[in-house]
């Protein structure tokens, strides 16, 4: 059957062309000062680091958990330790009495008051016999280190071992600053060889 | 044609010339699309009974549940939604500018182009190439051939609307043109980024929600906005009302449609949701101002005709279930609701809700309105009637409760509401089927009754008009 | 077009271009004279074709930037960073998929296994703990900063009396960044040992699914991420970490033999049909069928045993650091050490 054709469209060009009314104008403008404070509060600031639900990179960075100086120069001195003295003095600071190493682990040469002598030590390395907490150590020279390490990092080190109280309840000396180790390292930089425990003693004579 | 009088015969001979213009190819793409609409409602019931009986066809790799379902959202989408889309613009797009449609042969043309990729994407993803991302879900390879598909169709539609003989467009021909021109960009876009340059990490993900979210609130809506805004005029014999609204809406809905669909809980930096919550707020304005133009429109008025009371009223259902849609959208766009129905059953059942809610009915409803008009044949009206009503209980059946248990559960009891969503996929699988039946039915019914067979064959004599 | 609308709209041009685009602030004003301009001055209709087009080529350029390119500037470069695992052992993260995990990332994406399955954690929020041990001679300083931070910050204002010798204990929950800043300030300068700790709540972290939220840098090997949108079934981002091989084949298989209810449907075609009597440590015994996996199912297996993201900090998603200070370190809590309550263990 043929099918009934309907009324299709007879637009006119007089179709009415009301639009929205001014109010509604009105409206987008207060909803574009919405959106844009609702992009500040949650768009992280465009960052590709932020992730919901923080507002902003120094909200993320502030969620670290936040070390003092001393638990970064710990930490730091640590993985020095790790990286550069644990070979010979065992990562648990007891050296190794067969191989000639001596302990770091209440050694006098570690705990004096004044951290001059490890400075020293530690910058131009040692050779000939040193006494440790009454054992004798002559087999091997400690090299130097004091190429490799910079001021703040033979400061951190010598923190370390200072501080560790894993090695026992002496080790609980304040931190070495880096100035200490600058005053120390310019006083010795002429020599070139590594000392002896004497020449050691002598030239810092601190109270041991 | 045979007893009418001059006078109307001479008003009719154009209408009768577009129709005539538009039948092969209009008619081609819309049963490819029924089918596909068959074939989508069977995959989908499949999914939802292997959720239920695990044991079921568990030794086939082809129907594990991982890739019926992304076969038939890829059905649904593409094989249904596109198609028919494609079928009611080229008839609304000749209509409008009162021109034949032009190039009728790249539609055809096109549609089997587009026909062929989405059979390849379909078999593909049931072999195991899918592609891995949500909405594009085809393998690679076959997204080219999709798009000269597209194209050419487009082609098709550009050129009819630009021969039309009013300058001035109307708001349907507007969204229809918006419409064939975005879908063919965007997925070349997603293409590119995608299977070309090759789009590392989560960059993957973000240009296929940009495809997802152009797809569904640009393509798919201006498809559905056009239709509704060509029939709702016309079927009610009313005239447009509120121009301005229309063309506010389409700026709107263009600008802050094309941005955003990034959910809340995403890896993605912040600035993605966020934004996507603000695009979603001026969305809304877009979709209020077209309601209001359509709803002044209409004004409470009815059909003109009694045989357009149904496509007509489903169309207004139709608009009554976009409205609703884009206020719980705009609603879940914002991260303290939107959290909440993050990643359970939502999500699906508002997607399918405004695939077949709205989409999908309001162009199976421009289908009953065209297809007598083409075929010279109505539907059977027992038919009709039974396929709407199984289409829409189905259609709500199928995902109101699973949409309600979603949001109930939070995420605390994983796939509630699928039983439900079972059930009304039965119904859209019978209404999906009787849909097909009627369809077909029609079509052989006309072909043996009258002398279209002649011209579909094009041999060079006409029958007699029998009666 | 009246002046007051295309103002308006200028108006909009130019947040957009500022906002959305990130342009700079001169040329987003531009922008919008432009705009301005246009849509006053010229009668912009719709009706021609050549403005459609126009307009639809500008809004799909915009619509690319500011989503699409913005986001690849950002995240296309994204490279390995270092990150550390719960013992202190620094790693370069994420680890890329090595071996049979490939494969298996193919398997996972071929089967659909997104379609029931997200691969993505969320949070809800982050706050800070402080804890704080005090030895006998800092004692009263430290009860004393405990007052102070209370006082400064308006909390309830009873004193830090009561904080016991020798023993970690909270001094406060769930604070936000400043806060904790302030009381792990005010407890370090009275000598307390201080642990702030970064506590990510949400409802997948309390279901121990990732230790925070996921983050790109978590995908950066993943072709492509499956990150899903549904859970129908529990996220697998962090799966590796809490099932093992022979749990996740025995899902694989019949999940209701691990989980009662669960909606997963079997994947036998994962599988093939061993011999009545064949041992092995593949062998699955199935009611009175026996299976063995077939390559596919053991290449998925390493797959999802090699998911294990949302575990190790990262700039932009931080968890709880070990604690490696200078200070005594704090004793396990109680729900975690049994044998310290047990103990009576007291903190060193």
């Amino acid at each position: 059957m043929a099918a009934k054709k309907t009324n299709e469209e007879t637009e006119t060009a007089n179709a009415e062309v009301a639009g929205p009314a001014p109010w509604v104008f009105v409206l987008m403008v207060v909803t574009i000062y919405w959106a844009i404070n609702y992009l500040d509060g949650h768009g992280g600031g465009f960052n590709a680091k932020v992730y919901a639900p923080h507002k902003d990179a120094v909200a993320v960075a502030s969620l670290k958990v936040q070390k003092t100086p001393e638990e970064q120069a710990f930490e730091s001195g640590a993985r020095t330790y790790r990286s550069f003295c644990a070979a010979c003095h065992q990562p648990n600071g007891l050296g190794n009495a067969n191989a000639g190493f001596p302990p770091l682990v209440n050694s006098e040469w570690v705990l004096n008051e004044s951290p001059s002598h490890a400075i020293a030590i530690v910058s131009k390395g040692l050779q000939g016999p040193i006494e440790v907490a009454g054992q004798v150590y002559n087999k091997v020279a400690m090299p130097a280190q004091g190429v490799a390490l910079s001021n703040e990092d033979i400061a951190n080190v010598l923190s370390y071992i200072r501080r560790n109280t894993d090695w026992g309840d002496a080790h609980n000396l304040p931190l070495v600053t880096s100035e200490q180790v600058k005053t120390v390292r310019e006083t010795i930089a002429d020599r070139s060889a590594p000392w002896t425990a004497d020449e050691l003693v002598q030239q810092f004579p601190d109270s041991q | 044609m045979s007893s009418e009088p001059k006078e109307d015969e001479a008003k009719q001979d154009p209408r009768e010339a577009v129709d005539r213009s538009c039948r092969g190819p209009v008619l081609f793409l819309a049963f490819s699309a029924v089918a596909w609409l068959l074939v989508y409602s069977l995959f989908a019931l499949l999914a939802g009974v292997k959720v239920h009986a695990s044991g079921m066809m568990a030794d086939s790799a082809w129907l594990a549940y991982g890739r019926i379902h992304p076969a038939s959202q890829l059905a649904l989408q593409f094989g249904f939604l596109v198609q028919l889309g494609l079928a009611v613009s080229a008839w609304i797009l000749s209509h409008r500018g009162k021109t034949v449609l032009v190039d009728g042969g790249y539609l055809i043309f096109g549609g089997l182009l587009w026909n062929a990729g989405v059979t390849l994407g379909f078999l593909g993803i049931l072999v195991g190439n899918a592609s891995g991302l949500e909405g594009l879900q085809m393998p690679g390879k076959m997204l080219p051939l999709l798009f000269f598909g597209f194209v050419l169709v487009g082609l098709s539609l550009v050129q009819t609307n630009n021969r039309r003989t009013d300058e001035e467009m109307s708001p349907a021909q507007w969204f229809l043109f918006a419409a064939t021109l975005w879908l063919p960009w965007v997925l070349g876009g997603s293409y590119l980024l995608i299977h070309f340059f090759h789009a590392k990490g989560v960059v993957a993900n973000i240009v296929d929600w940009w495809f997802i979210q152009n797809f569904a609130k640009v393509y798919l809506t201006f498809v559905g906005l056009g239709t509704l805004f060509h029939f709702l005029s016309a079927l009610s014999g009313r005239q447009l009302v509120g121009r301005g609204y229309a063309q506010f809406a389409f700026w709107m809905l263009l600008l802050f449609g094309s941005v955003g669909g990034v959910s809340p809980g995403a890896p993605v930096p912040a600035w993605l949701p966020a934004l996507s919550t603000v695009t979603a707020v001026f969305y809304f304005f877009g979709v209020i101002a077209a309601w209001v133009s359509l709803k002044r429109t209409i004004n409470g008025a009815s059909a003109v005709n009694d045989a357009d009371s149904l496509p007509y009223n489903l169309m207004r259902l139709a608009a009554l279930v976009f409205i609703s849609i884009s206020v719980v959208n705009v609603i879940f766009a914002f991260p303290g609701p939107g959290s909440v129905a993050e990643f359970t059953t939502y999500g699906p059942a508002m997607e399918l809700l405004f695939n077949l809610g709205f989409v999908g009915l309001t162009l199976i409803a421009a289908l009953y309105h065209i297809f007598p008009l083409l075929v010279g044949m109505d539907f059977c009206p027992k038919m009709t009637r039974v396929q709407t009503a199984a289409i829409v209980l189905g259609l709500f059946g199928a995902t109101l409760p699973t949409a309600l248990g979603g949001l109930m559960s939070g995420d605390a009891v994983l796939g509630s509401g699928f039983y439900f969503a079972s059930l009304g996929d039965i119904f859209l699988l019978v209404g999906s089927l009787i849909l097909f039946l009627n369809f077909l039915g029609g079509i052989l019914f006309a072909v043996k009754s009258c002398d279209c067979l002649a011209s579909f064959c094009g041999t060079g004599k006409t029958k007699e008009a029998s009666a | 077009m009246t002046i007051g609308l295309s103002f308006l709209l200028g108006l909009l041009a130019s947040s957009v271009s500022y906002f959305m685009l990130g342009l700079w602030w001169p040329v987003a004003v531009v922008v919008g004279l432009f705009a301005w301009l246009a849509f006053g001055l010229l009668d912009v209709k719709m009706d021609s074709t050549f403005t459609l087009l126009g307009g639809l080529l500008l809004i799909f350029c915009v619509s690319l930037s500011a989503m699409v390119f913005r986001a690849s500037d950002q995240l296309s470069g994204l490279q390995y960073v270092d990150t550390q695992a719960v013992d202190g052992t620094e790693f370069r993260y994420p680890v890329p998929l090595l071996g049979n995990a490939r494969y298996g990332e193919a398997i996972y994406k071929a089967n659909g296994c997104a379609a029931c399955h997200t691969q993505q954690v969320t949070h809800e929020s982050v706050v800070l703990d402080v804890k704080a041990l005090a030895g006998e001679k800092n004692h009263a300083a430290v009860q004393e900063a405990i007052s102070r931070f209370r006082n400064v910050t308006g909390r309830d204002a009873s004193s830090g009396a009561g904080f016991p010798i020798g023993e970690w204990e909270t001094v406060e929950n769930a604070l936000d960044a400043a806060d904790a800043s302030k009381a792990r300030n005010f407890l370090a300068a009275a000598g307390a040992s201080v642990d702030v700790q970064v506590r990510f709540s949400g409802e997948d972290l309390t279901r121990g699914w990732g230790k925070r939220r996921s983050v790109a840098q978590d995908y950066l090997f993943a072709e492509p991420p499956m990150l899903g949108s549904v859970r129908i079934g529990p996220d697998l981002a962090n799966v590796g970490a809490r099932h093992s091989r022979e749990v996740l084949m025995r899902i694989l298989l019949n999940p209701k033999t691990v989980r009662k209810n669960s909606k997963m449907p079997q994947h036998r075609f994962l599988f093939e049909k061993a011999g009545k009597n064949e041992q092995g440590q593949h062998i699955i015994h199935d009611g009175e069928e026996t299976y063995k996996p077939t390559k596919d199912a053991v290449a998925l297996v390493d797959y999802l045993l090699s998911l294990k993201s949302a575990n190790y900090p990262l700039p932009e998603a931080p968890i709880n650091q070990p604690y490696t200070s200078s200070m005594p370190k704090p004793a396990p809590a109680p729900a975690e050490a049994a044998d310290a309550t047990k103990a009576g263990d007291t903190g060193k």
